[in-house]
């Protein structure tokens, strides 16, 4: 069985996810909107609840790989000077 | 092996409903649920807060999670384009207040809520001379200019300490500053300076209970009122661009940071060494986050641009199942 479940889910705020949940599973936002939860009963019961669309990891990955590639254009479209208050480029990110 | 009777002088009581006023350690079996319980420590957690009016980094930030102020911050794209907003925080929702003097991102911070509010320096494309050494105030109705600095802080990235009347000011790129400034309200005083430099200084607490900690290398130190401690402790993963809240030298909290990759870490300093926390469900960093108490976290802006934010509810003791596992 895979750890982790994905989904794509709007933050919306208070409530969203509480402290409760982050005790009884573990959960991470990433760019696109793209969560990942551990695979538990728990865990899906959240992404089902808050109305998420479960992805696969692959599919997971691509929303985030996008997501990230845009900010790193957007990045190296500054100047010198404005980079300097962002510090380093924007990270690959790979999904657990 | 010892037991619960040797440890406490009494076996464990059996009642049918959980004490109303039970000592901290206590445990007793709940016959009506059929459960071991304990008045024991809980587990500290981050929660989602009410989603941010815009998706600013570096964002700029005061007070509680209750009563919280951000401002300013950059969005991602080149300047100008950057907002002058500010808003506040209840706790729950975000309204829209006063507008700071000049658009700037990454400026000191300093606070305890939504009606005090001080910001200072901060990073604007050139021409720079309109924050470089500059302070503003807000008093909940609107930002006013306060006293000058007598250090230039271009990249402050958010750090600071104390309320309006009593601020806090350490470090600032670029150049990995030491400089360490008070203010009064009106003026700023030269301090001596914190025991290394760095571009962020996480900075927790008053005037005669600093604890100053270096995003560059972990350096940890207390201030009290006239000579800095160095701690033989370092934070375990030093890390810029983060942000940093908590009661006093004893007990404050990074969270955050990172260049390159983003991080979600949290650590809490106790007075003597650095500890994990649990973790931020996102990874954050250029983040505007404060917190005058170690129970009024608040995490605040992402780079890339993002709205989500975060409230931190410290660990307490509370009545809890016991299990075996």
């Amino acid at each position: 069985m895979e750890n982790f479940l994905y989904g794509v889910l709007t933050n919306t705020g208070k409530g969203f996810f509480t402290a409760e949940d982050r005790r009884n599973f573990f959960l991470r936002g990433y760019p696109a909107d793209v969560w990942v939860v551990g695979n538990n009963p728990k865990g899906a019961l959240w992404i089902a609840d808050k109305n998420g669309v479960f992805k696969t990891k692959s599919e997971a990955q691509a929303l985030v790989t996008a997501e990230v590639e845009a900010a790193q254009a957007e990045y190296d479209a500054l100047s010198d000077e404005e980079k300097n208050t962002r510090g380093e480029r924007p990270s690959d990110i790979t999904l657990p | 092996m010892s037991t619960y009777e040797n440890l406490h002088g009494r076996r464990v009581n059996v009642v049918s409903s959980n004490p109303s006023n039970p000592k901290d350690g206590e445990v007793w079996y709940n016959s009506s649920l059929g459960e071991l319980k304990g008045y024991v420590l809980g587990t500290a957690a981050w929660s989602a807060g009410g989603a941010a009016p815009d998706a600013l980094a570096s964002s700029m930030m005061a007070g509680n999670k209750d009563d919280a102020m951000k401002w300013g911050g950059d969005t991602g794209s080149s300047y100008p384009g950057w907002p002058t907003t500010s808003s506040s925080y209840n706790g729950t929702s975000w309204t829209s207040d006063g507008t700071i003097p000049t658009a700037v991102a990454a400026s000191g911070q300093g606070g305890a809520g939504h009606t005090d509010a001080t910001m200072w320096g901060g990073y604007r494309p050139s021409p720079n001379a309109a924050t470089i050494n500059k302070t503003n105030e807000f008093n909940g109705s609107s930002w006013t200019a306060g006293g000058d600095l007598n250090d230039n802080r271009e990249y402050a990235y958010a750090t600071g300490a104390g309320p309006q009347t009593a601020c806090i000011a350490i470090g600032s790129g670029p150049g990995n500053s030491a400089e360490h400034e008070n203010y009064n309200g009106t003026a700023w005083s030269e301090e001596t300076d914190f025991p290394s430099g760095s571009n962020f200084v996480g900075t927790v607490g008053s005037q005669t209970a600093t604890l100053g900690v270096s995003g560059s290398n972990g350096t940890t130190a207390t201030w009290n009122g006239s000579a800095w401690t160095a701690s033989p402790n370092t934070m375990n993963t030093p890390r810029s661009y983060g942000a940093a809240g908590g009661a006093d030298s004893s007990e404050a909290y990074v969270f955050g940071g990172g260049s390159g990759p983003a991080k979600n870490l949290t650590e809490l300093y106790n007075g003597t060494s650095w500890s994990a926390q649990p973790n931020m469900a996102n990874a954050r960093n250029s983040t505007g986050g404060s917190g005058i108490q170690s129970n009024g976290l608040i995490a605040g802006s992402i780079y890339p641009g993002n709205t989500a934010i975060e409230e931190f509810t410290a660990a307490t003791v509370e009545v809890k199942t016991l299990t075996v596992s």
